[in-house]
């Protein structure tokens, strides 16, 4: 993957939303990689939590968006409680949840949903789910 | 000891069984519930969506048992976690508090706001701080001796840690374990016993979240446990409700009962199965129960 820096991307206002809707100062962040080896969904992600912040520290919000591991965090919050900077990686995936729910990307509304599965899950892990598709 | 009682929405419509259990052991223990008329969703569902909604949604609910003058009481994790994290938030933020009452003084003819907050606990630190081990082992009558029972913590009994003002450690949690001890039972240690049920992405990936709920009961049934307990309902709608559906998909063969804790401490005091809702898991509990 090829990205381009500079200052006007690394500083630029698509991160700042990211920490305004976050609170997390994604700066802190020094890779020391315990929140992804110690998520349990992990192996189901595209990308781990740890990189998602490298891509946000160098304004690749874009590349974030893109990833399925905001989707897959499940807000277990194994990670927050071992971060030793004490960044909450849940709140940035959900940061990202509401970035690409208001953007439309991976927008599903519930009409589209499969039949089989609205007859299957709980009608509260449908409306749970509405947060993750639909907008 | 008085408490309001918060039940939130998956209680009264998937585990009465849980509410039931509660109440029979709050009654043993000398715990009073006062009822909370007019309390809704406590806002974790809609947290993504909207956070002014999501406040809003706790807030009106915080404020029901602001008037009360009581510490309220949840069952479910989930409910705790957002109460207490929204309890927290208005508390620290005179700002955001403003806004939530503006915003509350529009429904009802303004009749609830938030003044200072209450106390929000869930019903296991309840049991483990307000009553203690020592008042639970008193009433125990029928010691479930030789049982083996492995503890599943979730996720937001625990955590956010700064939230709970540190009640317990979400790395090396011991809360559970003792009140499994309480009741005589034996509590398991087992790999991987904090992970996640995996219920969060049930909407969203039912695959991802059955193969992780088959991997806790892989390893639970590795460690020889002959019982789950757990204290949230969506920890149990994966290990209960859905344990036939892992047995199925994975090919395997678990027939793990999974208690809600209240439930395994009702049988040691000597109450009626029945009584505990002990006939509403999925899991069978027949076996289980015959054994004291």
């Amino acid at each position: 993957m090829k990205i381009s820096l500079s200052r006007k991307v690394v500083q630029g206002e698509a991160l700042k939303e990211v920490e305004a809707l976050s609170g997390q100062a994604l700066n802190a962040c020094y890779q020391c990689g315990n929140c992804s080896a110690g998520c349990p969904f992990s192996f189901a992600m595209d990308i781990p939590p740890n990189q998602i912040i490298r891509l946000l520290q160098l304004g690749q919000v874009d590349e974030a968006l893109k990833a399925k591991t905001k989707w897959i965090c499940a807000t277990c919050l194994t990670c927050t409680a071992r971060c030793p900077k004490g960044i909450d990686f849940a709140r940035i995936a959900e940061a990202l949840r509401f970035i690409a729910l208001r953007d439309k990307i991976d927008h599903r509304g519930p009409s589209n949903i499969d039949p089989e599965l609205l007859a299957e899950v709980l009608q509260q892990g449908l409306v749970s789910g509405f947060r993750k598709y639909s907008t | 000891m008085k408490y309001s009682l918060f039940l939130g929405c998956t209680i009264p419509a998937r585990a009465r069984n849980y509410e039931m259990s509660a109440r029979q052991v709050a009654e043993v223990l000398g715990v009073e519930f006062e009822e909370l008329p007019g309390y809704t969703c406590c806002g974790f569902p809609i947290k993504g969506v909207d956070l002014d909604s999501f406040r809003l949604l706790a807030a009106w609910n915080l404020a029901l048992a602001e008037e009360k003058g009581l510490p309220m009481v949840t069952l479910c994790s989930a409910c705790t976690g957002v109460l207490t994290e929204v309890n927290h938030e208005l508390k620290e933020h005179s700002e955001m508090r403003d806004r939530v009452n503006e915003a509350l003084s529009r429904v009802d003819s303004g009749a609830h706001r938030i003044e200072k907050g209450v106390e929000v606990k869930h019903f296991a630190r309840l049991l483990y701080e307000d009553i203690g081990l020592d008042a639970i082992r008193e009433k125990v009558v029928r010691p479930l001796e030789g049982l083996k029972v492995a503890p599943h913590y979730g996720c937001h009994y625990l955590k956010p840690s700064e939230i709970y003002e540190g009640f317990d450690d979400p790395e090396d949690p011991k809360t559970l374990d003792e009140l499994v001890s309480a009741t005589g039972a034996e509590s398991l240690n087992y790999e991987d016993r904090k992970w996640c049920c995996g219920g969060a992405l049930l909407a969203v990936d039912p695959d991802i979240s059955f193969a992780m709920a088959n991997r806790k009961l892989d390893r639970i049934k590795a460690a020889g446990a002959d019982a789950i307990t757990l204290v949230c309902p969506f920890c149990s709608v994966m290990y209960d409700d859905n344990q036939k559906t892992i047995e199925t998909k994975f090919e395997k063969t678990y027939g793990i009962p999974v208690l809600y804790y209240p439930q395994l401490l009702g049988l040691a005091f000597g109450l009626d199965p029945k009584a505990l809702g002990l006939r509403m898991n999925r899991v069978k509990t027949k076996d289980l129960i015959a054994r004291f």
